[in-house]
């Protein structure tokens, strides 16, 4: 697939497939997912940002209910100048469900004053629920800015203690935590449509997870 | 360099080039050795050509296994005063300050020179508290027991090739037993040569801390500069038990001719404490991933790295934490340095296994890019199976940014010095972790590399 110079284009998915993505000369893309079918074999999505002043968003939701696997690999390839991608994942896995993401960013040498970021945070709800996570960084040029972050822990015992102390249940207070988990990110969508159509999903969903 | 002088040896024996069985039978009879080790030495050589060589990290294609010379023996015996080393081997350690390090800082020092351990000494009241330091070789003849005990049960044969390799060559290294309840104020020092060209040193280091004790050793590595390439394949084994705490800490400065390609591994038990703290200047590629097994309850272990990579140079290095056990904590910090083209790589592994609850581990890696031919990547892997664990990571690529060094050369600095001031605050939070003469000889050098370029 191939987004052609400056356009915008934005795409919510429900699952994730092989896929490979050439984004053009000040051209836009914003994907969006949420998952909670999972899937077997690894899923590579590759994105090349091949036009100067590509730009690449990604905000994937996870929610691994049962014993789903969530294995992926999302590659970015930073090709031409002044290149951005903005990476948000999120995952709450319950019972044995397992996420297994690797997120392969490279900066190519002639690809000047670009920015990436990639950030993946999962929360194990469960006993057996398990998180691999690989965030992978190559910059072969001195005038890129680049940063990734990724963390596995459970519901906040502290932020848990918090609201019971304000007089939530603990049952009422965990809700509240995994859904301000995955809120927390929602923020960073600045394309209003996308972020709307998103919150809308999760909110379906949310009688799953609190 | 201070380092990149050559000495004219004549050794007392030297092995063929080349590795076979005939070389293997040949350093363990040269050595004396009982039976059960010529027997352990064989068979991690038919473990060595069965393994190949990663498909990952840095560029081995180069190294050629068949040109290396696997055995030097410098002198023919090992001297415990300073007096009776030969005079030119004599004269390589003190352009390089070691014994006058010894003097002024150190509760003991080994220097290795080629395969062999050349000076060993250890202060006469740790001797009295039942402390060894040795060379590991003169460990399996004077406590055979001890060493049969813990040797190759941390970092086994099987582990990779180079541990195999490891395994079947090895000569040198420290043998260091700390006993119960002793604690060690002064580092413990060993300092490695590799003198002749197209050598492979490979020596073992076996650490035993013993329940309540603890020591920091300290090791140097230096060599040459030749136009072929050595090899440096070590193995580093410790052992810490309850409330024992370990530092170990490592200032590499190969020449950029050097193949360093190291296995270090340390288990902790109940409380115990384990610091890898690991600075990689030298060699043409090293590829090193200090790692810890956090085994016991309460273990807590750190990993605090610092790399610089120059022209020609790939620093492919790491970071391993295993949390086997409950509320067990870790911490690594990793910053490099990329110039002149060099690369510097981070790859590590947190993982925490079923039934470590309560564990957490942090990982910080940072890089600094200072020009635009360089590379830096970052590969850190976190596998979280506990669901009460707590993991998080974070890594930055950046460069020196112009309002730095504007600001800097608006207060009466050059470039240069401000250059070299922001890469040594780069590396602060790691070089003041060494004790206090390597930190002010690594700040020297940073800002000599900086400044070169």
């Amino acid at each position: 697939m191939t987004i052609q110079e400056n356009e915008t284009s934005k795409k919510i998915l429900n699952t994730l497939t092989n896929g490979t993505i050439h984004i053009q000369k000040n051209t836009h893309l914003v994907l969006g997912g949420v998952f909670l079918k999972g899937w077997q074999t690894r899923a590579h999505l590759d994105i090349f940002l091949e036009g100067e002043g590509a730009r690449f968003d990604c905000f994937f939701f996870i929610l691994g209910v049962k014993k789903e696997t969530f294995p992926f690999t999302v590659s970015i390839k930073h090709i031409a100048d002044h290149t951005t991608s903005f990476v948000v994942m999120r995952s709450i896995l319950f019972n044995e469900s397992k996420v297994d993401s690797h997120g392969f960013i490279r900066v190519e040498h002639d690809a000047e004053d670009t920015n990436t970021s990639f950030s993946h945070h999962a929360l194990l709800a469960s006993e057996k629920a398990s998180a691999t996570l690989l965030p992978v960084l190559e910059i072969h040029t001195n005038s890129s800015q680049a940063h990734h972050s990724t963390s596995v822990a459970q519901v906040d015992a502290d932020a848990c203690w918090y609201l019971m102390s304000r007089g939530i249940s603990e049952k009422n207070a965990n809700k509240l935590l995994l859904q301000g988990f995955f809120e927390q990110d929602m923020k960073k969508i600045t394309d209003q449509n996308v972020r709307h159509t998103l919150e809308k999903k999760l909110q379906s969903f949310r009688h799953i997870y609190a | 360099m201070k380092s990149n002088f050559k000495t004219k040896t004549k050794s007392v024996y030297e092995a063929q080039k080349g590795l076979n069985q005939h070389v293997i039978q040949e350093i363990s009879a040269q050595k004396n050795e009982p039976q059960w080790m010529r027997d352990m030495r064989l068979r991690a050589y038919q473990i060595f050509l069965q393994k190949s060589l990663p498909a990952w990290g840095g560029d081995l294609s180069t190294l050629d296994f068949d040109s290396l010379c696997y055995y030097v023996r410098p002198q023919e015996k090992r001297e415990t005063a300073w007096e009776d080393v030969p005079q030119e081997i004599k004269e390589t350690f003190e352009k390089l300050g070691v014994p006058e390090a010894e003097r002024k800082f150190l509760a003991g020092t080994g220097a290795q020179f080629e395969s062999e351990v050349i000076y060993h000494s250890l202060m006469d009241s740790l001797q009295k508290k039942g402390v060894i330091f040795m060379a590991t070789d003169d460990a399996l003849r004077e406590h055979p027991d001890l060493f049969k005990k813990y040797f190759c049960t941390v970092v086994p044969s099987q582990d990779n090739k180079f541990a195999a390799l490891n395994t079947a060559v090895w000569s040198g290294g420290t043998f260091l037993y700390v006993p119960k309840g002793v604690h060690i104020d002064l580092p413990l020092q060993a300092y490695f040569r590799i003198n002749r060209q197209n050598m492979g040193q490979f020596e073992r280091t076996l650490i035993i801390a013993e329940e309540g004790s603890s020591v920091h050793y300290v090791e140097g590595c230096t060599a040459p500069t030749y136009t072929t390439d050595s090899l440096h394949s070590a193995v580093v084994e410790i052992i810490v038990k309850d409330h024992a705490r370990v530092q170990y800490t490592t200032v590499q400065n190969w020449s950029k001719n050097v193949y360093n390609l190291v296995t270090k591994r340390a288990v902790a038990y109940k409380n115990a404490e384990m610091m890898w703290l690991d600075c990689n200047l030298g060699s043409k590629l090293t590829m090193k991933y200090p790692a810890i097994y956090l085994r016991g309850e309460g273990a807590r272990g750190e990993i605090q790295s610092l790399a610089l990579a120059g022209n020609g140079q790939h620093q492919d290095a790491g970071a391993k934490i295993i949390h086997c056990a409950p509320h067990t904590r870790s911490t690594i910090m990793a910053r490099s340095i990329s110039k002149d083209g060099g690369r510097s790589s981070y790859r590590g592994l947190v993982r925490i296994q079923r039934g470590a609850v309560g564990s957490a581990s942090r990982v910080v890696c940072n890089a600094l890019l200072l020009d635009d031919d360089s590379i830096s990547d970052t590969y850190p892997l976190s596998d979280v199976k506990e669901q009460t664990a707590a993991v998080a990571h974070e890594a930055s690529v950046a460069r020196i940014r112009d309002d730095q060094l504007f600001y800097l050369t608006s207060r009466g600095l050059s470039e240069d010095e401000a250059a070299s001031a922001i890469v040594n605050g780069f590396a602060s939070p790691i070089v003041k972790k060494l004790p206090m003469e390597y930190a002010l000889e690594l700040n020297r050098l940073l800002a000599m590399e900086v400044s070169a370029q």
